[in-house]
């Protein structure tokens, strides 16, 4: 005799699983919320615990554990978390608490603070840096709220005002150069390079 | 760069030399030329700019000016380097300290007890947990020597050093 579940319909599931256990980089068996790849969301978003996103999301992610970007994600968000993972496609600034892994696959654009990171070869990343202690230290002042104490978010109907990333206006030197001598141009060379603070 | 250079006499006696070559790729131009294993420098044939064939591994202390090889560029561990840029057509080895803009053809590798403060533009970036990195942007992946485009652009003519290491 089966057991007693819920009605299956051509080997599928009738109701989908929102939450599923699965264990993240530190090996703890974590309750995760999934988003799937055929979601699309748009506004903020608060997770307690781990999170997985598949599928289409736009505005704040903000979490208490791990957030992972998988492959197949398209996000436009502005990520705040203990520990991220990119996988897929983010457009937006990260503030990881812990670590950040930026896997082989991730296309990333945007500026990332976090004490510890990973760049995996083959990724993507177009931004700005700031790794290590330091960063470690600014992270804590801007520590993420309790839910308890942060204050009432907006309906979720309404889109949270979008955060593009820092704008990159820079040129290596001699792209500069280059394209001024097509002009016809002939321009001083700058003494000073760029970056060599 | 391992390789030999091997000599042996052909059918009619004369002594002839095998060298055997490499394709390097010059960090003025972004132009191709063909160099025996064995340079440890040579003129590009494009824009006829002298150039460093080989690696470059730092192991000290260095301050100031452009590092630029057509091999791989190394920082040690034990290194500290302030340089306003580092060229390198291979790739980019960083374990030690650096400051500076990074400019590479290859792989650019941050060991995990680096720490680097500037900017990257390399086809490829990889970094290990453990190393502090701060300044930015990061442009990856790019073509920062642009090889392909510049030359394509200019009809293969050769165009003008848009990269100055001296001063």
């Amino acid at each position: 005799m089966e057991p007693a579940g819920p009605p299956r319909l051509a080997g599928r599931p009738m109701v989908e699983k929102e939450h599923s256990v699965a264990s993240n980089e530190s090996g703890v068996n974590n309750e995760m919320t999934v988003i799937g790849r055929e979601t699309t969301i748009r506004g903020e978003i608060d997770f307690e615990q781990s999170a997985r996103i598949m599928g289409h999301f736009e505005g704040k992610i903000r979490s208490r554990g791990e957030v992972q970007i998988g492959e197949t994600a398209q996000c436009r968000a502005e990520v705040d978390a203990v520990a991220v993972v990119v996988e897929g496609t983010l457009e937006g600034n990260i503030n990881a608490h812990d670590r950040l892994r930026i896997g082989k696959t991730a296309h990333l654009t945007g500026d990332i603070c976090a004490p510890k990171l990973q760049v995996d070869e083959g990724a993507t990343f177009v931004g700005h840096c700031r790794v290590g202690d330091a960063a470690a230290e600014g992270i804590q002042a801007r520590s993420v709220p309790t839910a308890a104490s942060r204050p009432p978010t907006a309906p979720a109907t309404q889109p949270a005002p979008r955060t593009e990333p820092a704008a990159i206006d820079f040129k290596p030197p001699w792209r500069e150069r280059a394209e001024a001598d097509a002009k016809g141009e002939a321009t001083p060379i700058r003494a000073g390079g760029n970056g060599a603070a | 760069m391992l390789g030999s250079l091997t000599g042996r006499r052909d059918e009619t006696g004369i002594r002839t030399a095998n060298v055997q070559t490499a394709a390097i790729v010059c960090y003025h131009c972004g132009g191709s030329t063909t160099v025996s294993v064995r340079a440890m420098s040579a003129s590009c044939e494009h824009c006829r700019k002298s150039l460093d064939v080989h690696d470059l591994v730092i192991k000290g202390h260095h301050w100031g000016g452009v590092l630029c090889t057509c091999g791989r560029l190394t920082i040690g561990r034990k290194a500290r380097v302030t340089a306003k840029m580092a060229v390198s057509s291979l790739g980019v080895d960083i374990l030690g300290q650096f400051q500076g803009l990074v400019v590479s053809g290859g792989l650019v590798t941050i060991g995990p007890r680096a720490q680097l403060v500037g900017t990257v533009w390399a086809p490829a970036l990889s970094i290990d947990p453990g190393a502090v990195v701060m300044g930015g942007p990061f442009v990856v992946p790019s073509d920062p020597l642009g090889h392909v485009v510049i030359n394509s652009a200019k009809g293969g003519l050769p165009v003008p050093p848009p990269l100055r290491t001296t001063g």
